[in-house]
């Protein structure tokens, strides 16, 4: 729940209640005079100063944007969150509509900002109450070109973490023996973030071995990370990405949802059981440096396919039979437990200088350049390749599986499968599995609540229902938000059922657990 | 004090004709009432405006046009702008208003209009 002031707090459940709003927009994204950049040995470590974007990534650098405000205009506004189960990522999508009576966004008209009505535009929601504060609700960018009539310009946007995942990875990841927040700060790091932009809790899931082509999606890197870790990621409302682990600590509910609250609330037809989990993963560990990959000499005849021309390049790709971690680029001239190559010229003669190598990895391939700086054609004779593999452990991967009983005979067998090679162990199959049937196995675990607006609630949150027959603490997986200045104003919230552990605890200061007690082991 | 309400925009600034009765308010506020759980009525609102009508039984062709070359203002191309209505007696000061005006019914050969209705709508003259 954000932070509010007492008069905020008193305004949301008061008789009558004067609503305020904000939309900004930065359609020029010019860059905000008053930000100032971090400079070397004048800026303070830790100060205010924040580091310069390092290039044109709309993501980085939206908070360094000219917002200009035109809650003046706002007809109408609505806006979303929701948790996507099972990755346990979250995405925010906006809509709004802008009077245009006097066609200022209007294309091809007289505004200022005419020329800059394009997609991509920074933005941010704010919503609260006169007399008290505006909270931000909202910050993402416009998706595609308005819709703009002679009355209204209408903008649809999506938040940056949603733009985040159309991303693609800049650098190869290959990381071992790894927690989840480690992978993500790298990526985000890699994405364009600074470390100030997010917030990673510590994670669960160890990951034994990962890998990521360059190039590839960031929003499948980051589901199927989600996925393994059931924790959550999100972008908060102002604007900080967020990530919370598979288990944390319980949380005291914020907020009661009772009859001077609820206008409505029912059981959502959305409630899907889980009755029993099913998880595949392969599982892999790194070795000890070793040959990966051996090219023989092609003997008295020739392998044009390895010639290099005089001094030029060529490119190769030797396929691995298991992801590396780590690869020792070859060098000219044999070697002993090391990665090397030889060359040759048309005659057969040994050629010994004048010929480099660069090298990148891919999950299953090895690229090498060959770069020859002779006068004369080389062939590339023989070659061994040298990196630490990481090799299934099991050829038939790993495969877990968990259900609950008592759901299976109520229901039937209701089935959750789960083909992720980052969940890694069997623990953490077992504590993902243990989560996952914990808050799914049952029916009445999901509401619908239509409510007094409270737009201080954020999703996550725990709130304690005592409306008619729904009772006890729920958590909150999707906020709808609409706001005509007409007036029509709602809020719509999904409510799952959440049930607090008392986590067992092995040791440490008194009260510990009793053993076949009622604690809980930890997921 | 007489209730009088005058007339601004860019070109000109004009005391309407002197006021029949009635003059009706209407308050345009935008509110949106809820009814909880516990049967409770609660009351969101937006904003608060008015809306100012009066209706003259005859005007001369003088007093018409007065009216007639505000409403018709709203539409210049180099103004482009509402009208603002000050009525002192109310503590109405310069409000831009969206100015509607009624048919002009001519009852004789002086250009006399009968009938005239104008309304003002409290609105903004730009966000």
């Amino acid at each position: 729940m954000q932070v509010t002031s007492q008069r905020f707090k008193d305004l949301v459940l008061n008789p009558v209640v004067p609503l305020d709003w904000g939309v900004q927009v930065s359609f020029t994204k010019e860059e905000n005079p008053d930000i100032e950049y971090f400079i070397l040995d004048e800026s303070l470590l830790d100060g205010g100063d924040i580091l310069a974007p390092s290039g044109d990534d709309p993501i980085q650098p939206w908070f360094t944007y000219e917002f200009a405000r035109y809650g003046g205009r706002m007809m109408s506004m609505e806006w979303t969150r929701e948790i996507d189960f099972p990755y346990s990522v979250q995405s925010a999508m906006a809509d709004f509509t802008l009077s245009n009576t006097d066609e200022y966004f209007t294309p091809g008209g007289s505004s200022e900002i005419e020329e800059f009505v394009l997609p991509k535009r920074p933005v941010m929601l704010f919503q609260g109450f006169q007399t008290a504060e505006n909270l931000a609700q909202f910050i993402g960018l416009t998706q595609g070109m308005p819709e703009v009539t002679r009355e209204a310009a209408s903008f649809h946007a999506l938040d940056f973490l949603s733009e985040l995942y159309e991303q693609p990875l800049t650098e190869v990841v290959a990381m071992r023996d790894v927690y989840t927040h480690e992978v993500l700060e790298v990526i985000l790091i890699q994405l364009g973030l600074t470390p100030s932009q997010f917030n990673l809790a510590r994670s669960r899931n160890k990951i034994p071995f990962l890998f990521f082509d360059k190039g590839a999606n960031a929003g499948q890197v980051l589901r199927q990370l989600m996925q393994a870790e059931g924790g959550l990621l999100w972008m908060d409302e102002m604007g900080i990405f967020r990530f919370s682990p598979r288990v944390t600590l319980n949380q005291d509910p914020v907020y009661v949802l009772d009859e001077r609250s609820v206008i409505d609330m029912s059981v959502s037809s959305d409630a899907q059981i889980i009755n029993h989990v099913r998880i595949l993963s392969s599982v892999r560990e790194v070795q000890a440096f070793q040959s990966v990959y051996y090219k023989t000499s092609a003997g008295e005849g020739t392998d044009e396919s390895w010639v290099v021309p005089p001094t030029s390049s060529i490119v190769k790709f030797l396929d691995l039979t298991d992801p590396i971690y780590q690869s020792q680029k070859p060098e000219l001239g044999f070697a002993s437990g090391a990665s090397w190559f030889t060359a040759r010229d048309v005659n057969g003669n040994p050629v010994n200088s004048g010929i480099t190598t660069e090298v990148e990895t891919f999950t299953n391939s090895y690229k090498i350049t060959f770069t020859n700086s002779n006068v004369f054609a080389v062939e590339i004779d023989e070659l061994d390749l040298w990196a630490e593999p990481a090799r299934e452990i099991d050829e038939e991967g790993m495969r877990y599986e968990l259900q609950v009983d008592s759901s299976v005979e109520k229901y039937g067998r209701m089935t959750l499968e789960i083909d992720n090679d980052f969940i890694g162990t069997p623990e953490n199959a077992n504590s993902l599995a243990l989560m996952i049937l914990d808050g799914q196995s049952e029916y009445s675990g999901v509401l619908n609540a239509n409510v007094r607006p409270n737009p201080a609630l954020q999703l996550n949150d725990v709130v304690d229902v005592d409306y008619r027959e729904y009772q006890g603490l729920y958590k909150i997986t999707k906020i709808t938000n609409v706001l005509r200045t007409g007036v029509e104003y709602y809020q719509e919230l999904r409510l799952k059922k959440y049930t607090a552990h008392e986590w067992f605890i092995l040791s440490g200061d008194e009260p510990r657990s009793l053993l076949d007690g009622t604690d809980v082991l930890a997921y | 004090m007489p209730i009088e309400m005058i007339l601004t925009d860019d070109i000109a600034t004009e005391t309407l004709p002197p006021l029949d009765v009635p003059l009706t308010v209407i308050p345009l506020d935008g509110t949106q009432d809820v009814q909880t759980a516990d049967n409770n009525i609660s009351t969101y609102f937006t904003f608060r405006k008015k809306e100012w009508s009066h209706t003259w039984a005859y005007l001369t062709e003088d007093e018409f046009n007065l009216l007639k070359a505000f409403y018709d203002r709203q539409f210049n191309l180099t103004i482009l702008k509402y009208p603002r209505l000050s009525i002192p007696y109310y503590s109405v000061s310069n409000v831009p208003v969206r100015m509607y005006l009624s048919p002009q019914n001519i009852i004789d050969n002086c250009g006399t209009v009968q009938n005239v209705t104008v309304t003002f709508r409290e609105s903004s003259n730009g966000a």
